[in-house]
């Protein structure tokens, strides 16, 4: 009886560990939908209502605990203090969201391009960009959620097979 | 003299609160290094790109010692600092010239025009500033208001007449506020006043919220080309007085006669030396053939901005009151 409690709990246990790393494999194309969104919210703050770029990136970057949050907000902060311009200010956002985010290398120069005009052209060329950066994101988004559909199977399976194979091993 | 009047903030501290934090850090700490009494008189900074920044103390000029000579890197982030980093939001004020920022100072711009249809569509390589410094004079207009109101709830139909840089707009903005809170001593109750701030220098709204004092009864409608601005506020916000600034288009003479006609009182600033001069302007010529507007305000320089020179009756350009008042 004991055993086989003993198993349940080595096969759970080690499934559960699957589904945890799993689930760290879904981050990435999870932040890129919330930053695509962000860019989106950002859109109409620019086209429509013409706000100014600090207070048009607190509006459009969502909850403060998402990375477009963090980095939208820090970015408005950086801008507001006139310290810097909005390339600098943008450029460190972007560093700082990648540092704390599943974000790639290839995410974060798709971000920094966006940066390098942000502020110093007309509404429709800093459309254009953002448009630009969103389709960007949305193939990344797509390539990353297919991968990660993929990893996340397996370290689900590999979880549950470890799992049984350490089982058989101590019986 | 400038800061004998209880009014008034100094000017000094307009310019390091206001003025400054729109200015690159290295030109900030020189202007911040004048001596209080020189930065007092300031009521213009110009800035040229490869020449030395002046600022204009009335007639004359202020140079920093060593001259700061400002560079295209401050031209730009100049422009940024101005622009709040947007520059998408002001495209507009850019094709038009000038940005007004926050506390209702107006930048205006010079670069290199760029056409598209024949038409403006926008300034690249802007290369000159010249940032004009507001100031809201709380009581400016004490001194004509017994003039202007006509019993029991109404506004002559007037119009504030001067070079630029004499303080129409502040007289305007002070108009609006005693017409709007009321004025005790002429018995005049506070009226719903109306004002269309094409520029926002009048109210000088951020973010929608006036930053000066211009009256508990006063809706803005901000940034909105003054023609249609009028005729949207007598629609929507039903207005005793209308105010607006810088008339001088044809639509805004058929602006104004809309309102006058609509039983609303009107006040509104132009450009000119004199009545006649006005009088002669193209699109304001079928204002004066109408007999529309009732009194006429001459504004001068001649004891420093402000000065009324004369009170006319519009109508018959007969003076009312001459002579300066203060």
């Amino acid at each position: 009886m004991v055993k086989i409690v003993g198993a349940v709990l080595v096969v759970g246990s080690s499934g559960v560990i699957g589904n945890v790393v799993a689930r760290g494999y879904s981050e990435r194309p999870r932040q890129l939908a919330e930053l695509i969104s962000a860019f989106t919210l950002l859109e109409t703050e620019i086209s429509y209502a013409k706000t100014p770029l600090s207070e048009a990136l607190v509006r459009s970057g969502g909850y403060r605990n998402c990375i477009a949050g963090k980095m939208f907000e820090m970015a408005s902060c950086i801008i507001a203090s006139g310290d810097q311009s909005p390339g600098q200010a943008w450029e460190a956002a972007v560093g700082y969201a990648y540092s704390i985010s599943a974000l790639t290398s290839e995410d974060r120069d798709a971000l920094l391009a966006f940066g390098a005009k942000l502020g110093s052209c007309n509404s429709t060329d800093q459309l254009r960009h953002i448009a630009l950066v969103r389709e960007r994101l949305r193939r990344s988004e797509a390539q990353a959620r297919e991968k990660a559909e993929q990893t996340a199977r397996m370290w689900r399976y590999l979880g549950l097979t470890v799992g049984a194979m350490i089982t058989l091993l101590l019986y | 003299m400038q800061n004998e009047h209880p009014g008034r903030k100094p000017v000094v501290d307009i310019i390091l609160d206001e003025i400054l934090p729109c200015l690159p850090p290295g030109l900030r700490s020189t202007i911040a290094r004048l001596p209080r009494e020189q930065l007092n008189r300031v009521h213009e900074i110009r800035l040229r790109t490869w020449r030395p920044v002046i600022l204009m103390a009335g007639d004359d000029e202020i140079c920093p010692i060593p001259p700061y000579i400002f560079s295209d890197d401050d031209a730009l982030i100049t422009l940024q600092l101005i622009a709040c980093g947007s520059l998408y939001a002001f495209e507009d004020d850019v094709r038009q010239g000038y940005i007004t920022i926050r506390g209702g100072h107006r930048v205006g711009l010079v670069g290199r025009v760029v056409l598209s249809h024949g038409r403006i569509s926008t300034l690249k390589d802007i290369s000159g500033f010249c940032i004009r410094i507001a100031r809201e004079i709380v009581g400016a207009a004490d001194s004509v208001m017994q003039y202007l109101v006509k019993p029991p709830r109404r506004l002559y139909h007037t119009l504030i007449i001067s070079p630029p840089r004499c303080g129409k707009t502040t007289l305007l903005r002070d108009i609006a506020r005693q017409a709007s809170d009321g004025v005790p001593h002429l018995e005049f109750p506070g009226v719903r006043v109306g004002i269309a701030d094409e520029r926002s220098e009048i109210a000088a709204c951020y973010t929608g919220v006036p930053q000066t004092t211009c009256g508990i009864r006063t809706d803005v409608l901000d940034a909105c080309p003054k023609a249609e601005g009028m005729i949207m506020l007598i629609r929507s916000m039903s207005p005793d007085v209308v105010i607006t600034d810088e008339i001088g288009r044809e639509e805004d003479s058929l602006a104004i006669r809309e309102v006058m006609c609509a039983g609303v009182s009107l006040v509104a600033t132009a450009h000119g030396g004199s009545l006649e001069e006005v009088a002669r302007r193209p699109a304001l010529k079928c204002l004066f053939e109408g007999d529309m507007f009732e009194r006429a305000l001459i504004l001068s320089q001649a004891h420093g901005p402000g000065t009324v020179e004369a009170i006319l009756n519009a109508r018959t350009g007969k003076a009312i009151v001459s002579g300066p008042l203060r």
